[in-house]
């Protein structure tokens, strides 16, 4: 009783602090270049493999966000996001998957102004980035010296975000966003060991990315 | 917002981000190295080794003409087989895929080609005794921060006595180095980029038929045999290679892959002089001798692997991972162990002297229970000249400089110019002679 009475307080304090709570999902188009040359890098060194590896470009984001109440047109909020990007190439007797998984905690700023832009919204969103990228090969995770191959990293994350509100009711509305975003995936050492096999043969420790989204959010007011 | 005008404004964003990001994403997707990919020119590779034989496999598939010049009448180089010495094929060079993680891990897992993990476990031959565990644990040789001395002095350094020298000896053996020539420091620089993994497999067949048969055979008919390579004129833009018959072979690029011996030698002319910096990286090199011999005998009385004998510091029960019912010691001798067998002259004198060293480890059970050997010493092939390369004291980025392309024209590949941390190794080279042919094509698209 005293959990539900606490979680209660706490959801009841956080309601009356916020503007809003969102949450979304998009489609993600992601470049990074280094990771571009060593899959390519991949496919060339491999006759052997005739499916070729594709880039690592398409994935999808699910996100939460609060945003604080204010009575000004900008507010500031903070966001989780997670985010999923996945190439698979099937070969006889040898399918190769990457899967490169990150989450991002990051800091929002929204503008609105009813007057000027209507139902358009913009934000401004910096993140800090932690990730994993995996190797399953015929849909087993990739083992060597008894260990799961895997590659961690960290980055940072500035993108800008515009989105449009379709109100459903005077609580709730549904906002499509387009948001692009440059993330300076600045510590990644090991991605050239897990896709490519080698360390220092082809690319940098490190990669930028930049990250292109397409979504829809549901918004409570 | 009315029903209408919210379907309406839906569907325009829909539409909008469908069609933007397709056409984008067809723009964009790229995943082949090269636009352009048939390149018309012709390719020389000099050596049919692991190095030699992946870049002409690479170019075939890439629609690239070109021939491989062999000096020696087969191909393979430090990789071999030999039947009839035993129920199954003998390893003559490579043995172990060293690792998983690797180019030729990939080509393996394709393939289900049949490999056994190799655990034998590890005992030593210390203070005239047979022992599992050592007093000191003698592998020392990784890290950061050690002297750019040789493994020997580092040993002596840290406290290690003279009781340990022959085992220091079989570590710097698996380097295929002499304890007193190979440098703690640039062997751990080396070593920080290994990416492979740990583990050692080994081949139900043969490394070489491993080889031959993904790798090999698709480019056997553009081997051209029993040419070596006197010299090389690249002054032109078409390059000219002369070989020990005087026949003129032209070409608009050419990968050099033989040993890095060959090439300290100076046992190929290049015209003009190759740069001062390229000749001074390849001279600090070390190849040292090395040989493997492999000893028959009647009945296994032998530890699986022993490393500290004076004589020859690591002996392997070859018949691991093989299906087999003979009893095979393989004497793996590197460095100055495989020099003084080598001085001795003959295989059956440094069967003798390999036999009694046995037989004061084994209390006189080797010479009881030998049947045969047979000796492959790497010093004695006219063409390798050893077993391969390693890093000396004052080693510097020799190996970047000497795995450097010259004028776009002559490219170096082989097991001593892997500049990733693999070298020593048949993936190694592998990843050496694809890194050749993206740098000949990249060098066209210039």
């Amino acid at each position: 009783m005293k959990y539900r009475l606490l979680f209660f307080n706490l959801f009841a304090g956080i309601c009356a602090l916020a503007q809003s709570f969102e949450t979304g999902l998009s489609y993600n188009y992601l470049y990074a270049g280094q990771w571009d040359n060593l899959i390519q890098t991949y496919n060339f060194a491999r006759p052997f493999l005739v499916e070729k590896q594709p880039l690592l470009k398409h994935g999808a984001q699910v996100y939460l966000a609060y945003r604080f109440k204010s009575e000004k047109k900008i507010s500031h909020g903070i966001q989780l996001s997670y985010s999923y990007f996945r190439s698979s190439a099937e070969n006889a007797g040898f399918t190769n998957t990457l899967g490169f998984s990150a989450l991002n905690v990051g800091y929002i700023l929204h503008y609105e102004n009813e007057t000027l832009l209507k139902r358009v919204y913009a934000e401004l969103i910096v993140a800090a980035t932690g990730g994993r990228m995996q190797r399953r090969i015929n849909n087993a995770p990739f083992e060597y010296d008894q260990k799961r191959a895997k590659a961690f990293g960290i980055g940072g994350n500035v993108g800008t975000k515009l989105g449009y509100h379709l109100k459903i009711n005077e609580a709730v509305c549904l906002s499509p966003f387009v948001l692009l975003s440059y993330e300076p995936y600045f510590y990644a050492p090991d991605a050239e060991i897990l896709i490519n096999q080698t360390r220092g043969l082809v690319a940098e420790d490190w990669t930028g990315m930049l990250n292109a989204q397409f979504g829809l959010a549901l918004k409570w007011r | 917002m009315n029903r209408r005008l919210f379907l309406k404004q839906a569907s325009l964003v829909s539409v909008g981000g469908l069609l933007f990001p397709s056409g984008m994403f067809s723009a964009c997707r790229k995943d082949d190295l090269f636009k352009v990919s048939a390149y018309k020119g012709k390719v020389i590779v000099v050596g049919a080794g692991a190095a030699g034989l992946y870049a002409g496999y690479l170019l075939k598939s890439k629609g690239i003409d070109f021939t491989i010049l062999e000096a020696a009448a087969y191909h393979g180089g430090r990789m071999g087989k030999k039947s009839g010495f035993a129920d199954y094929d003998i390893d003559t060079g490579a043995q172990w895929l060293h690792g998983r993680n690797s180019i030729l891990g990939d080509l393996v897992a394709k393939n289900k080609v049949a490999t056994t993990l190799d655990t034998s476990e590890l005992s030593y031959w210390f203070n005239k005794q047979i022992v599992d565990t050592l007093p000191k644990d003698p592998f020392i040789f990784e890290g950061k921060n050690l002297p750019d001395v040789s493994f020997k002095d580092y040993a002596v350094q840290q406290g290690f006595g003279d009781e340990y020298n022959y085992i220091i000896e079989a570590i710097a053996a698996d380097q295929g180095a002499a304890a007193s020539q190979i440098s703690a420091y640039w062997n751990s620089k080396d070593e920080e980029n290994w990416v492979a993994g740990t583990e050692d497999f080994k081949f139900s067949k043969t490394y070489f038929d491993f080889i031959e048969e993904y790798i090999a055979n698709p480019v056997l008919s553009n081997i051209v045999y029993n040419t070596p390579v006197k010299a090389i004129d690249y002054t032109n833009e078409s390059i000219q290679l002369t070989d020990a018959g005087n026949k003129v072979w032209t070409a608009d690029k050419v990968i050099v892959t033989v040993p890095v011996s060959i090439l300290k030698n100076n046992e190929i002319t290049f015209s003009p002089l190759l740069p001062a910096t390229k000749t001074e990286a390849f001279s600090k090199f070390g190849m040292g001798a090395g040989m493997k011999v492999f000893l028959k005998f009647s009945r296994k009385f032998y530890k699986p692997v022993l490393y500290g004998g004076p004589v020859c510091a690591a002996y392997v029960d070859d018949s691991v991972g093989k299906t087999t019912n003979n009893h095979v010691l393989l004497a793996f001798v590197m460095g100055t162990q495989a020099a003084n067998l080598h001085s001795l002259g003959s295989d059956n004198a440094i069967t003798d002297a390999l036999i009694k060293e046995l037989d004061s480890i084994y209390s006189g059970q080797a010479s009881a229970a030998f049947m045969a050997s047979s000796v492959h010493d790497y010093t004695n092939k006219p063409f390798i000249k050893g077993a391969y390369g390693y890093s000396t004291v004052g080693m510097g980025n020799a190996r970047e400089v000497a795995a450097q392309s010259v004028n776009d024209k002559l490219f170096f590949a082989g097991e001593a110019m892997n500049i990733n941390g693999h070298h020593q190794t048949v993936h190694g080279a592998v990843e050496s002679g694809y890194k050749a042919v993206i740098d000949v094509l990249s060098s066209v698209e210039k």
